[in-house]
């Protein structure tokens, strides 16, 4: 009996979060359905001249183009696509590999914090764009040269929250570690690092969304692809539709990255209790 | 806002004080303490307004500024004017202020801008009727996207914008100031093997350095969409090669000329100032508009609400042509115009250096324009132009009917007849 009560509480549970998820999946379409129908109507009615903005059908209609045709900017459009996510990627993996274990380290090892706490708030107010004539003497124009700018708008969020996160480990659990004989590095792997975690996220999150809003700056930096080339390019041509597309595609790349990540996160913090 | 901050802060600190009822050995720290917060949040308060105030002052400089450039290019124009009319023995009446007609135009710091600076400084446009305002771009991109929200109606640019503007934003060509090849440049390093070819192995175009198998998978920075592309694009084709034969990439010019020095690329396309700087370096000018045969003027583009006031249109065309015809014939003069124009807007400029581009840049005489624009000679330059652009496929044929049929030389002809009757010795 208690089985078949518990049982039902469960499908009952899983029911409202079925039904919640359906409702913010619908919400989310509303939202986006009522965007482009106002855009729709600015461009129709001529709210703001056409040589300003167009309609997202153009904007549409310009991308299916753009898959077999490489006018006016000379490449084709999963070029750009694959362009931009190897220069974003690059950048963001590079924030991520040093970022993390930065902060982390410098949360949890007061020395390293002293030591390095200085010379990053010297650097963390250096605006990425501002890092490109060092970029080009120093890296030249290549790959590298975008990933570090790239690497150095995502790094900062990545090494703030990470830092934030183990400082914020609760002392409780470092004293039972400590009590059960655990060494300060193994406290630091085994309760400093899981208890990180969601904050960890938080910045990587940020970050994310970070890589994707310097990439037309990096690509300024030199490219002859890329989406933030194509969008370049559009501005140089007037081609306003050019422009657009360019950012729908950033926009839509970011949409992807962000729902895998919701899936890496919930996997990989599946411990943690949400509400 | 900032009165709405005050009040805030002083209330806290006011309720603080009467809730408490400190013991008496204690009200003296108190009273300290409070004088010092109170202090503090004074100095805050302080320190926030001043924020706000050079904020708001910051964001309102800008018009006042070209306000009052406005104003003192009026008033030294006035002067000027009745000096004319004094001259001509015509009696001024002082006590009836001139109303001026309100008109932004649009230029950049280079030579076939210059004529309007000229004019302005020297009050012409006052002579005409015309209080203007003139909006400096740096390059051609965000000088059309200012047209597209109505900036300016009148504006003069390089070949490359002006294509984009007549293809792209519906502008109408009403003709040219200057010639617009002298400084673009293609060029390499020293030691590059096309530098050590030399000139002449390519026949017909003697001023072209190495051979077309030299240039094929070079990397060329350029800024796409400049003159200097399409420059390169001339270049090219001289070449008979094809722009997917080399690796064009895309970047800033200052950067360019940065990465190239840096050791990046085989090539930079380069104009303006970095050609000197370029030459200065030892860089060897692999080729040039000259040595390629591309021959394109500067373009003077209007907005269809610049077209739809005629007379005012006509009397920009009128000094701006007036302003052109006066650079030509007074270089020295000019090249420190140009200086002081480009110091004024940040360039990169040497005396030495304007004096030799301004004395080296072609200009047309009355004669030489009246005779292009009554022939062909003029829209065969922009079909010539075009044609490079549709080759690579920046712009299609249908674009070229745009380019074309956007072109009107009569206001630029009333303004050759005007500048001959009244100026012409």
């Amino acid at each position: 009996m208690e089985q078949m009560i518990r049982e039902s509480k469960k499908r009952e549970a899983l029911g409202r979060m079925k039904k919640e998820s359906i409702r913010n999946l619908c919400l989310g379409i509303v939202g986006i359905a009522g965007l482009l129908l106002l855009w729709d109507m600015v461009a129709r009615f001529g709210i703001i001249p056409k040589n300003l903005i167009v309609s997202p059908w153009e904007v549409v209609k310009t991308l299916a183009i753009k898959m077999s045709d490489t006018k006016p900017e000379g490449s084709l459009l999963l070029a750009h696509i694959t362009s931009s996510l190897i220069v974003a990627l690059s950048g963001y993996a590079l924030a991520l590999l040093i970022g993390i274990p930065l902060g982390l380290l410098m949360g949890w090892y007061k020395a390293i914090d002293r030591l390095i706490g200085p010379v990053f708030e010297v650097l963390r107010p250096v605006p990425p764009i501002a890092w490109i004539p060092f970029t080009i003497i120093f890296l030249g124009i290549g790959l590298e040269a975008k990933a570090v700018i790239i690497f150095l708008s995502a790094f900062i969020p990545c090494l703030i929250n990470s830092y934030s996160g183990i400082k914020l480990t609760n002392q409780v659990y470092v004293n039972v570690a400590a009590t059960c004989g655990a060494s300060r590095w193994e406290t630091f792997c085994r309760v400093g690092i899981p208890s990180a975690m969601p904050m960890v996220f938080a910045g990587m999150r940020i970050s994310l969304g970070n890589a994707w809003s310097t990439l037309v700056a990096a690509e300024m930096l030199a490219a002859n692809k890329g989406l933030g080339y194509m969008i370049l390019m559009g501005r140089t041509y007037g081609r306003v539709d050019l422009i657009m597309s360019g950012m729908v595609m950033i926009g839509i790349l970011g949409i992807i990255f962000n729902a895998v990540f919701d899936r890496v996160e919930r996997f990989v913090l599946r411990w943690r209790v949400t509400r | 806002m900032c009165r709405r901050g005050k009040r805030r802060l002083a209330g806290g600190w006011h309720g603080f004080g009467k809730a408490c009822a400190l013991p008496k050995s204690n009200k003296r720290k108190a009273a300290q303490k409070d004088g010092v917060q109170k202090m503090k949040k004074k100095l805050l308060a302080l320190f926030m307004a001043l924020v706000m105030v050079s904020g708001v002052m910051a964001g309102c400089g800008s018009p006042k500024e070209a306000e009052g450039e406005a104003a003192s290019a009026q008033t030294e124009g006035e002067g000027q004017t009745e000096n004319k009319q004094a001259e001509d023995g015509q009696e001024a009446d002082e006590d009836e202020p001139k109303e001026l007609t309100k008109v932004t135009l649009s230029a950049q710091p280079a030579l076939h801008s210059l004529g309007i600076y000229v004019a302005l400084d020297k009050g012409w446009f006052e002579e005409e009727g015309l209080d203007v305002d003139v909006l400096t771009y740096i390059a051609g991109a965000p000088q059309l996207e200012a047209v597209a929200s109505d900036s300016w109606s009148v504006g003069v640019m390089g070949i490359a914008a002006g294509v984009t503007g007549l293809v792209s934003y519906d502008l109408t060509c009403l003709g040219f100031s200057f010639w617009d090849y002298s400084s673009q440049k293609l060029y390499v390093r020293p030691d590059s093997e096309i530098a050590l070819a030399g000139q002449g192995q390519v026949e017909g175009y003697e001023g072209i350095y190495g051979t077309p198998e030299l240039y094929k998978g070079k990397t060329i920075l350029c800024t796409k969409g400049s003159l200097g592309h399409l420059q390169l694009l001339a270049t090219l084709d001289a070449l008979g090669l094809k722009e997917d034969d080399v690796n064009i990439v895309h970047m800033e010019i200052a950067a360019a000329y940065q990465a190239f020095l840096a050791g990046e690329g085989d090539a930079v396309c380069l104009w303006s100032t970095f050609s000197a700087d370029g030459e200065g370096e030892g860089l060897i000018p692999a080729s040039s508009c000259e040595a390629a045969k591309l021959f394109v003027p500067s373009v003077i583009l209007a907005s269809d609400k610049a077209l739809a006031d005629e007379e005012t249109t006509q009397k920009i065309m009128n000094v701006i042509f007036r302003g052109t015809m006066w650079v030509n014939e007074n270089r020295e003069e000019a090249a420190q115009y140009y200086y002081d124009l480009c110091i004024d807007e940040g360039v990169t400029c040497t005396e030495e250096y304007a004096l030799s581009y301004v004395q080296e840049s072609d200009a047309p005489t009355v004669e030489e324009y009246k005779a292009m624009f009554e022939g062909d000679e003029f829209s065969a330059n922009l079909e010539m132009a075009m044609k490079y652009y549709i080759a690579c496929g920046t712009y299609s044929e249908a674009d070229m009917d745009k380019v074309m049929n956007g072109f009107d030389g009569t206001m630029l002809m009333n303004a050759i007849e005007f500048y001959e009757e009244n100026y012409a010795e």
